[in-house]
């Protein structure tokens, strides 16, 4: 739990520092990408005692409706739900053709999201937050993974 | 917990489902809660003002800190040029303020045979921003004034130069605003030379610009025309500058001319704006007729 808070909190964190360069819209989902990383390593730690939370400030931050957030963090982790053993055990090149179609999709998710509850148009540069996900995932993901092995009790199988 | 088998991992992760649903359930409350017009203000507010806000004045205080050192620099580079210029506006000022002075006594006067109540509107709030998000579709600043300080919705906001925009939520100490050039946003307003009305809405094409889209070919209007809100609608005072017009393309194939405006308000730049707030005068208010000076007109 204390890894997955941290690892969430300073996603969050670092998504509010940039938010001061770029709109928010056009970053990449830093918070979200944690989140799956999280969903995918550690299945029984509930992530939503501090994802909820940090997806209402990020509500509050950008002046959303209260719960979009929230809404698109479900709707991606329902995504991503059947993509757990192919991220773990496909080829790279698979990893790869998912991970582009899915920061693609995301990012589609998040501006459709954004126009159908508050009729807000995808700001410029929205494809950029699409390819910096695709580019940043893998680094995020294996940084995920080193701090929940390093930190997190490791329960074998046996 | 971590799983080093990946069935059991899956499995695992299939339990998670549940949670899922109690969440996309919570969420689906929220967001029908708010279409319904019950806006959540109160969680809103508690979370901006005690959540939000302290963590992103500590996260932003060192970045704030070097854009202040930057600007320092650099206005220390320009003082001279600045110090003159402002000489020559603050004597050109004051000269105007001698008939300013003239029209509010005339008007008052007129007023009171009117057996009307004059009603004013004056920066009553200076106050510096603290946060932008622009984005060209939004453009909105929040500025460091809120409900304690007796800031409220729709009321407007400009800087030294014109119109910036209008509160559209407040919090406890901040607020945010709406800019003029923000897509959402309709100012009334009328050309100087023409008086001839219009509504400018901000553009969601390009950041900080402005535009009319519904002006047909034939309509009087050139490069340099300044535009000024005409009080239509309420919650802009009348008499404030708001663009000027950049260029005009009128393709004679189509009905309507392309108008593209440049804001007079420093929308990019701005550091500081001032709060409008509307103040009743009663008609047997004293006026000062004349100019009070401290010191002398001109040196």
């Amino acid at each position: 739990m204390g890894v997955s808070v941290t690892l969430l909190f300073g996603a969050w964190l670092l998504m509010v520092v940039l938010k001061f360069f770029v709109a928010w819209f056009a970053l990449p989902e830093l918070v979200l990408m944690t989140a799956v990383v999280l969903f995918f390593a550690q299945p029984l730690v509930p992530i939503w005692r501090a994802l909820l939370p940090l997806s209402l400030l990020s509500d509050v931050a950008t002046g959303s409706y209260l719960g979009y957030h929230a809404g698109f963090y479900v709707l991606v982790l329902a995504l991503c739900y059947r993509l757990r053993p192919l991220w773990f055990e496909a080829s790279l090149m698979t990893r790869a053709i998912v991970l582009v179609v899915m920061s693609g999709a995301v990012q589609v998710l998040r501006c459709l999201l954004l126009y159908v509850l508050m009729d807000i148009v995808a700001p410029n540069g929205w494809v950029w937050g699409a390819v910096l996900q695709g580019i940043l995932f893998p680094f995020v993901a294996e940084l995920g993974l080193w701090s929940v092995h390093r930190f997190a009790p490791v329960r074998s199988r046996g | 917990m971590f799983y080093r088998g990946q069935e059991q991992a899956q499995q695992a992760l299939s339990k998670r489902l549940p949670h899922l649903g109690v969440v996309a359930l919570l969420v689906l409350g929220l967001w029908v809660a708010q279409s319904l017009g019950y806006g959540l203000s109160t969680v809103r507010h508690l979370l901006y003002d005690y959540a939000y806000q302290p963590i992103r004045s500590i996260v932003y205080m060192p970045l704030q800190s070097v854009v202040e050192l930057r600007q320092s620099a650099l206005a220390r580079e320009n003082m001279r040029e600045d110090w003159l210029r402002l000489r020559q506006e603050n004597h050109e000022l004051r000269a105007q303020l001698q008939r300013l002075s003239y029209y509010r006594a005339e008007n008052s006067r007129l007023r009171r045979l009117m057996d009307s109540i004059l009603e004013v509107t004056e920066p009553v709030l200076i106050a510096e921003l603290s946060d932008s998000a622009i984005d060209e579709f939004r453009e909105e600043v929040t500025i460091n004034r809120g409900h304690g300080h007796g800031v409220f919705v729709n009321q407007a906001v400009i800087d030294a130069r014109g119109l910036v925009g209008q509160v559209v939520e407040v919090f406890e100490r901040e607020a945010r605003v709406m800019l003029i050039s923000d897509a959402r946003s309709r100012v009334p307003v009328y050309v100087e030379r023409t008086q001839q009305r219009a509504v400018i809405a901000g553009s969601a094409r390009s950041k900080s610009a402005l535009e009319i889209s519904d002006w047909r070919v034939d309509h009087d209007i050139e490069v340099g025309d300044v535009l000024v809100s005409s009080g239509l609608g309420g919650v802009f005072p009348r008499g404030y500058p708001v663009a000027r017009v950049e260029a005009v393309e009128r393709d004679q194939r189509r009905s309507f001319v392309t108008i593209r405006l440049q804001p007079i308000a420093k929308l990019d730049s701005m550091l500081e704006v001032l709060l409008l707030s509307k103040r009743f005068v009663s008609g047997e208010e004293q006026i000062m007729v004349g100019p009070q000076p401290r010191e002398p007109l001109l040196e």
